[in-house]
């Protein structure tokens, strides 16, 4: 009992760690671990083939990466509030729709059809959030629904066939570039609507509203009896989802057209994304970034298997066995990163008071914890390196450096369609 | 210390054992020594000594964290003791698991309740060990089995058909109980077993527990009311602190003196003095006659600087009086001020605005988020209502949280690995950080803390907050500087122990005086909210699927016959039930998937490539569609075995295992298979065409598999256990299932009936098409139709009938829409539309028919009122 009063006098740090210990602790966690193994496959698709380390190509990859990555940070907000969203695809297939009919080419219509598109993806998650939390339908039943009913609704109205882009000056939102930049010549647009929403994504989640919804995702009756209107914060969650699906669609119109099936197989992408990231279902626990993230790895594990000649076909397979994988390790990896060791419990620990054994910190763990940190920050570290090497191995084997970076530019632009067979090949 | 015990213990109030009118000792059953149990390095049990003897009811006394709870715990395995012995019968033992405890004949009946509301009495009483005959389960001899338990523990009224979400606490309470009796349990260890029960439904227990101790068994009873344990116990062991104050006969002690031995202090000592410089202001926080459904004629004013306690037993209406205030369940009649301003709080939310905090009873379930950190904790009510004021709070809440002397290492540190005695201070910080006027305190203090907060609260109470605690134990209703009780005959009855001044008037909540009329026994269940009519209330699930079903049919044919058409022509209603086989089949797996509280995503994958596989196989030749169809089901026996395990062992979420499985298949047959494959031959060709009378071959075979499962379901130990690990893992693991099993098992099923489904697919288009099963969407699909078909997608809830019927009325409305030349795109609209709403009804109803501890309107009702 004794022991406490020494910690007890100074005020508490803001932070258990040093800046070194901070970003150890940080990197052992799945949603710190994505970033390195982000790098990792950066690195190691820059071995197999040097021609992708070239600022331009990166900046260009970047770039198209963006619609998934945005879905991503939609997706983020809706899975850390503990809930799904399986209408994304259809809703990016939808904005696509309305911008080639309601804009097609007159360039007058540009403005009001953005607005419009705006509107009509915040009315859907409006519609997504109060069927999910004032009906109390599951949200993967109601965002399932709306998939079903927004893909039906897009090709009656579009006949199911593909229609005429809307005019230049609206596509050059997802087509166009910032010219004459020195080291990476161009910066996509996408790429800055990336960049603008990360930084707001971020400053979101450290407003009252982020916390808020991470701890609604973490103990909805909680967050209720502290005054949070839980139905609102959960419904904001699925318009922001909802506008990101807006956006992403909106940067598909420039590149990919008018079609019905664009944006299709978006939603387990993203969500893919979102897990991969750390990010865990059912709400409470994730960063923002780290899904961004997770959709850049995802991508650049299929431009690594390009590179690497890996028939396209594998794709899938190579995805399947990533989430399994990333999911099984973070459902340990969280709770032993972030432990810290309490070294002085106070007399009144949390021993008889508390009834379930699987809630308590089991004993015997907590000195543990800094140790488990360290082995899992060797192990992130050792998995980086060997993938790096094993890639190198692999290039000196066959010898392939004749895949430019323009090449896996147009294998990715298809692969977005590829991924389509996330949810119906064909 | 522990010698007290085997001086005479004679029999108080209660004429039980057999041996007690002949002043013969009773065995010794149970005899612990020396029991001392630390946790992270704090001694929560130091060397305890108990004995338990046949047919005695041994109370356990001791203030909140004096160890009752944690010895308990040991004598169950739930904890194991780090030293110390137990004996039974003269026996060492050591428990490492409940059921160790359980077989060697010791049951514990804890405070919470470990039942599935969605089963039935006798399906909890037996989980785990279901009777069986011929390797299925014996539902007979199970009802038998359970009326003879309840008939023996004197309850009537209760059946065993009877789902545990329909009955009181008290039947509830009772469940319990009898399930402990199962075991044939020589000793039971209760743990305040009348917390939520009514002074009615006490006198029932009391029959209960006498007839327990009349055939031998001995009790161990935790209880804080004092009365109780004077009125069964014939020894009593008080603890305080973790360690053994003294043993005595109860004949020895009067409720002064255990007081006494239980807090170590006299009554006195507990009122600390007011703070110097206190002074009493203006009134905060003012009732008038206020009421709701559960508390009535409230009267109160509560002064700035001032701690008024609120005592009275669990059930008297203290936590509906602070829910009434706390906007929870709002007051319905009569005045509620804040500071002279008339204020009546519609929901927590509106509350928190005027100035109220609650800190509330359970700070794990209701409290904290415990993922988050300190510091997101302590600002949590700030942000959610005045997100304006965050920007200082941020400042100011460090500072706090080091006044009130939070031991922790850090603000980032996660609030779950916190004591907690400190997990309580944090929330008493985010509550403080709110600036509140009036500050309720639902049963704050754990242990040791109490003193320490009282004094905090002063300290918090002087510039002018009304503080307003309502305290449960002796010492801590001690703390205030007035009394309020809720209940005059409470007050009446403890007069004489505990601190007086009751001023609050008010009958016992009228909503909860539901369920035991006294004994025996009768299940009358007053006091339902008015809602839906009575009859659509209690139909089934599935009835209403049924009747959906039934409707879809007739508005079918009144629109079909709009167009000029018959619906109920054999060709018509063959075509339906041909489109319901596939779809059937798949649905069929995905129930017990879902039931189990899993998901399956990948079976339109499989049933792909088990289309090519067999279809590759049979190559057109008749004498190879045996191999065919054994390699197809091998294959996705193989896959759902893969699922399980990824599932149930290694923790992933269902969702994402099956997605990714679904991804690895899809990437295989993208890989392997262009273009169809195979061919299947005129004779397997003919299962997928060919008709018995009426009926399509297709539809009975998936019938026949839907009885099966049917029967699986019902009738053997994994298909309860199903149910059961959907419902609730932990309450599953604590009776003996091993979890995985139904899980792996419900997967190999789902995949296995998805190759059914695959192979049909192969007999219709007689080809083995790769991407047959993604082009027909079956996942989203089958989970739809088992969700339209009244099954909970959480699980534990749910049946084979009522996705069969989904399905159907999927077909229904297909055929429909198809004779209406209704686009087929805009037929997906229609179908999202019906699935959402018949789901918006489940769960309406669901909402009407909680089960009964959670009968008060608690927080979803709070929710839907912020939603008005």
């Amino acid at each position: 009992m004794s022991t406490t009063t020494a910690t007890r006098a100074s005020a508490l740090p803001r932070h258990s760690h040093g800046l070194a210990g901070r970003f150890a602790a940080t990197v052992s966690t799945p949603g710190g671990a994505i970033f390195v193994l982000a790098i990792a496959l950066l690195v190691a698709t820059i071995v197999a083939n040097p021609n992708f380390g070239d600022p331009g190509v990166i900046i260009r990859f970047l770039g198209r990466t963006a619609p998934i990555a945005i879905a991503a940070i939609g997706q983020y907000y809706v899975i850390v509030s503990g809930e799904f969203d399986l209408s994304m695809g259809a809703v990016i297939a939808a904005q696509v729709v309305v911008a080639g009919n309601y804009i097609g080419d007159d360039t007058g219509r540009n403005v009001t059809g953005l607005v419009l598109m705006l509107l009509l993806g915040a009315f859907i998650g409006l519609l997504n959030g109060l069927a999910t939390t004032l009906l109390r339908v599951p949200s993967f039943i109601v965002t399932l629904a709306m998939m079903l009913a927004l893909t039906g609704l897009v090709r009656y109205l579009s006949g199911g066939a593909a229609d005429a882009p809307p005019n230049e000056d609206f596509r050059q939102l997802g087509r166009g570039i910032v010219e004459d930049v020195p080291v990476v010549e161009v910066i996509p647009y996408p790429l800055i609507i990336l960049t603008v929403l990360c930084v707001a994504a971020t400053w979101l989640m450290r407003r009252p509203f982020g916390r808020t919804l991470l701890a609604v995702g973490d103990n909805p009756d909680a967050a209720r009896v502290s005054g949070a209107r839980v139905w609102w914060v959960k419904t904001q969650a699925f318009i922001l989802s909802s506008l990101a699906a807006t956006v992403a669609g909106i940067i598909l119109v420039g590149y990919a057209g008018v079609h019905p099936t664009v944006g299709e197989g978006y939603e387990f992408a993203a969500i893919t994304a979102v897990v991969l990231g750390g990010v865990v279902l059912g709400g409470g626990r994730g960063w923002v970034l780290s899904a961004v993230a997770g959709a850049f790895a995802l991508e650049l594990l299929f431009t690594l298997l390009t590179v690497l000649e890996v028939e396209s076909t594998w794709r899938d397979t190579v995805q399947g066995v990533i989430i399994i994988v990333a999911v099984a390790f973070a459902a340990r990896a969280w709770t032993l990163g972030r432990r810290t060791s309490t070294r002085s419990t106070t007399p009144g620990s949390s021993g008889p008071d508390s009834p379930s054994p699987t809630t308590e910190p089991t004993p015997g763990t907590h000195t543990g914890g800094k140790l488990m940190r360290r082995t899992h920050l060797r192990g992130v570290l050792a998995g980086a390196a060997a993938l790096v090497v094993l890639t190198a191995c692999s290039t000196d084997d066959s010898g392939t450096d004749s895949t430019s970076g323009d090449d896996t530019t147009s294998e990715n632009t298809g692969g977005l369609g590829g991924r389509q067979r996330v949810v119906r090949p064909g | 210390m522990g010698d007290a015990c085997h001086s005479d213990a004679v029999p108080h109030l209660v004429e039980t054992p057999q041996t007690a009118d002949r002043g013969e000792e009773p065995s010794v059953l149970l005899r612990a020594r020396g029991l001392t149990k630390s946790f992270v390095g704090h001694t929560v049990l130091a060397d305890i000594d108990l004995d338990l003897r046949a047919g005695q009811v041994h109370g356990l006394v001791g203030e909140n964290g004096a160890g009752k709870s944690t010895l308990m715990k040991i004598l169950a395995g739930v904890h194991t003791a780090d030293r110390g012995t137990v004996e039974l019968d003269g026996r060492q033992v050591s428990f490492h698991h409940p059921l160790q405890a359980q077989a060697a004949g010791i049951s514990t009946v804890f405070q919470e309740f470990n039942l599935l509301p969605e089963r039935t009495v006798a399906e909890n009483i037996w989980l785990g060990r279901e009777p069986r005959r011929r390797g299925l389960v014996d539902v007979g001899r199970m009802h038998r089995d359970t009326q003879a338990l309840l008939d023996d523990l004197g309850v009537t009224g209760l059946r065993p058909q009877q789902r545990v979400r329909t009955l009181s606490v008290a039947e509830q309470q009772v469940v319990e109980i009898a399930k402990a009796v199962s075991y044939d349990a020589r000793i039971i260890a209760m743990d305040e077993p009348t917390a939520a029960l009514a002074d009615h439904e006490v006198a029932l227990l009391y029959s209960i527990i006498r007839g327990l101790t009349a055939r031998g068994v001995a009790i161990l009873y935790v209880s804080h009311r004092l009365k109780e344990i004077f009125d069964l116990c014939q020894t009593i062991t008080v603890l305080k602190d973790g360690r053994h104050v003294a043993t005595r006969p109860a004949t020895e002690l009067d409720d002064n003196e255990l007081v006494r031995l239980m807090v170590g202090r006299e009554m006195s000592a507990f009122f600390p003095d007011p703070v110097e410089g206190t002074s009493l202001g203006e009134p905060r926080l003012q009732l008038r006659d206020a009421g709701n459904g559960y508390v009535d004629g409230v009267d109160l004013t509560l002064r700035a600087g001032e701690i008024v306690g609120i005592s009275g037993l669990q059930g008297s209406g203290r936590t509906e009086l602070m829910e009434a205030i706390f906007g929870v369940t709002p007051f319905t009649r009569g005045e509620m001020l804040v500071d002279g301003r008339a204020t009546r709080p519609r929901s927590p939310r509106a509350a928190v605005r005027s100035g109220i905090a609650l800190v509330t009873e359970d700070r794990k379930a209701t409290g904290l988020a415990l993922n988050q950190s300190i510091l997101d904790n302590a600002l949590g009510p700030v942000r959610a209502v005045f997100a304006r004021r965050s920007g200082r709070a941020r400042r100011e809440v460090p500072g706090l949280l080091t006044n009130l002397e939070v031991a922790a290492r850090a603000l980032d540190q996660e609030v779950q690995f916190l004591s907690g005695g400190n997990q309580q201070k944090v929330v008493l910080a985010r509550w403080l950080a709110t600036d509140p006027k009036v500050v309720l305190m639902d049963e704050p203090t754990p242990r040791h803390r109490r003193r320490r907060q009282a004094r905090d609260l002063r300290a918090d109470a002087r510039p002018g907050q009304g503080g307003r605690r309502r305290p449960h134990g002796l010492q801590r209703a001690a703390g205030g500087d007035r009394h309020v009780r809720p209940d005059p005959r409470h007050a009446r009855r403890t007069a004489g122990r505990r601190a007086a001044g009751g001023v609050v008037g008010g009958g016992g909540p009228p909503g909860r005086d539901r369920s035991l009329g006294g004994s025996p026994m009768s299940t009358t269940h007053a006091g339902r909210r008015v809602g839906l009519p009575d009859r659509f209330r209690n139909l089934t699930s599935t009835g209403i699927v049924l009747i959906v079903l039934v409707g879809a049919v007739v508005l079918g044919s009144i629109l079909t016959a709009v167009e000029g058409r018959n619906f109920f022509t054999t060709g018509n209603l063959r075509d339906i039930l041909t489109a319901t086989s596939i779809l059937g089949f798949i649905a069929i797996g995905q129930t017990l998937v879902i039931l189990g509280g899993s998901l399956d995503l990948s079976v339109p994958f499989v049933a792909s490539l088990t289309g090519v596989i067999a279809g590759g196989i049979m190559a057109g030749e008749t004498g190879n569609v045996l191999p065919g169809i054994l390699a197809a089901v091998a294959v996705a026996a193989v896959i759902g075995l893969v699922n399980g395990v990824v599932v149930s062992i290694f923790h992933v979420h269902g969702f994402i295992a099956t997605l990714g499985m679904g991804l690895i298949i899809s990437g295989y047959i993208a890989t392997n298979y262009q273009g169809n494959h195979g061919s299947a031959p005129q004779s397997f060709r003919s299962i997928g065409i060919s008709f018995i009378g009426p009926l399509p071959v297709s539809t009975l075979l998936m019938l026949g598999c839907a009885a099966l499962a049917i029967l699986l379901l019902r009738r053997t130990r994994v298909g309860h256990h199903l149910y059961a690990v959907g419902g609730n893992p932990e309450v599953a693991r604590l009776s003996g299932v091993r979890t995985s099993v139904p899980i792996i098992t419900a997967h190999v099923l789902c995949s296995v009936l998805a190759a059914f489904a695959g192979l049909l697919l192969l007999a219709r288009l007689s080809v083995g098409n790769p991407t047959i099963g993604s082009q027909g969407q079956y996942d989203l699909m089958s989970i739809a139709a088992v969700v339209l078909g009244g099954t909970l997608l959480a699980g534990g809830k749910g049946n084979i009938t009522g996705t069969v019927a989904g399905v159907a009325i999927f077909a229904v409305m297909d055929n429909v829409m198809a004779v209406m030349q209704t686009d087929s795109f805009l037929r997906n609209v229609v179908r999202g539309v019906v699935i959402v709403a018949a789901v918006a009804v489940y769960a309406r109803r669901d909402i009407d028919r909680r089960p009964a501890r959670f009968e008060r309107p608690g927080v979803l009702d709070a929710a839907l009122q912020e939603a008005k």
